[in-house]
């Protein structure tokens, strides 16, 4: 072979990976995405409270970063960053499509899927979708509401029913209530919270 | 290639290094051993005693000669042992004094000079005239021992490159490191096939390959022996036992006929190993007189050692908790270390750091100790402390929760001084650990069994918010194996509401589910385990465990 220096084009390598990582964190921010490293086996499951067995395969996501032979000579360390930037972008938004895609299919499996029929997203949708959820409250009695995941497309739509809602204080009184009634069945669930007998 | 290491290895290895891996030898031969362990209950004046297989008794007397040669000497200076070792008939670890004449050895890993080969020579024409009852001795060297080993070891070992490889990266090993557990599992897993897809052994062949794979473990441990490191020593065994437990169940063998013999020669190693690190602590603290426990186990440097230390200290604790157990068991024979493991072993947690959920069997065979040796309601508090600390980490929605058990003390380590050493690699980077438990669920079980039931009650609600997670490997005998590639990380979450008698039932469950049905015989092998892979800690595992180290039960009887 020709003379190299594996151990700093190891060490680089080590770090172009970090750096990789922390890109496509930065690049998938959805606050409910918890992340877990699972050690062995092939899957994941979930034995819910009723007994009931939920399987999680895991998926596959992939990009991929191409150097040529004939770049190799010139290339700078701030092109293969950004090519990696790239690959992180490209990655995370797979990610994401198989993730929602995935979910999708478990509320589709487990009949929680709320059908829009035909609606445009608006301030009542978003209620209605609230109502139809648990809502958890914290130590103090706040509520810790969902993250609405939305298209890119419907920006403007989510953005205008926001607008409408701080608008109309009937939608607004009908927010207190659904809240209302979400803590009451909270407060309800949590004591049955307890060892009897 | 193999031989050249088996040289290497032979050459360099203390008479303490090679007992073992020669009672695996003879029991690869058919040999039963009798008595093999350094600490027994009586001094027997013989290193091993064995029935070899047409029943006759044999007595061996092991010689260190690494690299050399037994010199006249040496040998004039254990004539009057050898002498003893012939004339006198074997006394069996029963009592029993052997009817039938046995055969005597002396074996030395070195070769013998000529002069001793002449000796030996006269004290057999003497003998014979004596009518000796062990007479002739023989004398096994070097040479022998490596025809032994060609014949019952490197020929099955793994050729493959990358194997190869692997057994040269252990042997060049730091001795005084943590013991590389994976290096290992990648050559047991060919050697004994395990690899899900292998094909199924013959029982002859499963029995030769156990006997390769008890000989290439001796062989890693090399540079660890050198180094007296007695924990890797331990380490190594344990995976040995389980990876022939694991490759009986497989190629659906009989346990006892193809695997027991080496496993038990595997035990008697890790109970000598476990005596030497009591007897290298006590011999520490006659050097310092008055000093106190915890500085007899600072290792190294001082000026790194501190960030290590804490979790040496869990750890050496619950190895002498355990190794009081096995003692208390086979009878102390030495009383000087019961005095002191007595004296050693602290009363309580305060000194302990609960690091990571890997810690949890470290503190359970220490609070197993104190309920045996403690009258009153302490240990059960201190079970009710305990769990509440791993609910109460992993329950907050902030913080980073306990590592779960797959992480290590050296991760912890490591997380903690990533600003300080300019880790790149956070162990932990991608990973939360609050809002479950790998641990929570058998502590619970144990804390039922004090029948402590407003305590549990306390208890539940902050326990049912948490999921409580496991491993359950595909097939049962891939528990035995340090990482495996069939299962599936389950994840249980409680209901809200339970039945305090249903919970009862829970915790009487003492049948250790999942777990191959020889592992139950070796209790201090699978507390070990539990301390050494805690990830294979399983609520069904601590339960057993639970039952076997503590006899305190105050609920209905157990369910096995």
């Amino acid at each position: 072979m020709l003379p190299d220096f594996p151990k700093i084009k190891n060490e680089l390598a080590k770090a172009y990976f970090q750096i990789f990582k922390k890109m496509v964190e930065e690049y998938t921010p959805d606050p409910f995405l918890r992340q877990v490293q699972v050690f062995e086996g092939e899957r994941t499951a979930i034995v819910r409270e009723d007994g009931t067995k939920d399987e999680n395969n895991p998926f596959k996501v992939e990009s991929l970063l191409t150097i040529s032979t004939e770049e190799i000579p010139t290339l700078r360390i701030e092109e293969v960053l950004k090519r990696l930037n790239e690959m992180a972008k490209q990655l995370s938004s797979e990610r994401q499509k198989k993730l929602y895609q995935s979910l999708s299919d478990q509320l589709d499996k487990a009949g929680r899927m709320m059908e829009g029929k035909g609606r445009p997203l608006s301030a009542e949708v978003i209620l209605e979708a609230l109502d139809s959820v648990m809502i958890t409250f914290d130590e103090k009695g706040v509520p810790q509401i969902p993250t609405l995941v939305i298209h890119p497309n419907l920006l403007d739509k989510a953005k205008a029913a926001d607008a409408e809602f701080q608008k109309d204080p009937k939608l607004r009184a009908r927010y207190d209530q659904i809240i209302s009634k979400k803590r009451e069945e909270w407060n309800a669930r949590e004591a049955t919270r307890r060892l009897v007998g | 290639m193999h031989e050249r290491l088996l040289e290497g290895w032979l050459d360099s290895a203390s008479e303490r290094s090679y007992q073992s891996p020669f009672c695996q030898m003879l029991a690869g031969q058919g040999h039963t051993i009798i008595h093999s362990t350094r600490h027994a209950a009586l001094e027997f004046g013989k290193d091993i005693l064995s029935i070899d297989d047409g029943g006759a008794p044999c007595a061996f007397q092991l010689k260190g000669n690494p690299g050399g040669k037994l010199k006249l000497r040496e040998f004039q200076n254990i004539q009057g042992q050898l002498v003893q070792l012939v004339t006198q008939p074997v006394v069996f670890p029963d009592g029993r004094v052997s009817r039938k004449n046995h055969k005597t050895f002396l074996v030395t890993n070195g070769e013998a000079e000529q002069e001793v080969h002449r000796a030996i020579d006269d004290l057999n024409k003497a003998f014979k005239r004596q009518k000796a009852v062990g007479a002739p001795l023989n004398l096994i060297t070097r040479g022998t021992l490596l025809e032994w080993t060609k014949e019952l070891g490197t020929a099955l070992w793994p050729s493959e490159i990358e194997d190869i490889d692997k057994l040269l990266n252990l042997l060049v090993w730091e001795g005084n490191d943590q013991f590389p557990e994976q290096e290992l599992h990648d050559l047991l897993i060919p050697l004994l096939g395990l690899a899900p897809d292998y094909k199924r052994l013959s029982a002859a062949e499963l029995k030769r390959r156990i006997t390769s794979a008890a000989l290439i473990t001796s062989v890693s441990l090399r540079n660890f022996s050198r180094k007296n490191n007695y924990y890797a020593e331990i380490k190594a065994w344990i995976l040995f036992i389980f990876y022939a437990v694991a490759a009986c169940s497989k190629h659906n063998h009989n346990y006892n006929r193809n695997a027991g013999k080496a496993v038990s020669i595997a035990e008697a190693a890790i109970f000598d190993n476990l005596s030497y690190l009591c007897d290298g602590l006590i011999k520490r603290s006659e050097k310092v007189e008055g000093a106190i426990p915890d500085h007899l186990i600072i290792e190294g440097e001082a000026l790194t050692d501190n960030v290590a230390f804490k979790g040496r200290f869990n750890l050496i604790i619950s190895l002498l908790s355990l190794y009081w157990f096995w003692c208390a068991e086979r009878g102390w024979t030495d009383q000087g270390q019961k005095d002191f493991i007595e004296k050693f072993l602290p009363s309580d947690f305060q000194k302990h750091l609960l690091w990571g959920e890997g810690a949890i069997p470290q503190f359970l065979i220490f609070l197993w100790y104190l309920r045996a040796t403690e009258k009153g309601p302490k240990p059960d508090l201190m079970l009710k402390g305990l769990l509440n600390g791993i609910i109460s980490f992993n329950i907050k929605k902030d913080g980073l929760g306990l590592p779960s058990p797959y992480y290590t003390y050296e991760d912890y380590m490591r997380h903690e001084l990533q600003a300080l050493l300019g880790i790149r690699e956070d162990p932990y980077q991608g990973d939360v650990f609050n809002d479950k438990s790998y641990f929570a669920e058998g502590l619970l079980h144990l804390l039922v069994r004090t029948n402590l039931k407003n305590a549990c009650k306390e208890i539940w609600p902050d326990f049912s918010r948490l999921g409580h997670s496991y491993f359950q490997p595909k097939k049962e005998w891939q528990f035995c194996l340090w990482r495996c590639e069939e299962g599936e990380e389950i994840m249980v979450q409680p209901p809200l509401t339970k039945k305090w008698e249903d919970l009862v039932s829970d915790a009487r469950d003492i049948s250790c589910a999942g777990v191959p049905e020889p592992l139950k015989n070796l209790k201090f092998p699978l507390m070990l385990w539990a301390i050494i892979f805690p990830y294979r800690a399983t609520p069904s595992v601590i339960r057993f465990l639970g039952k076997k180290f503590n006899d305190s039960w105050f609920i209905a009887p157990p369910l096995d």
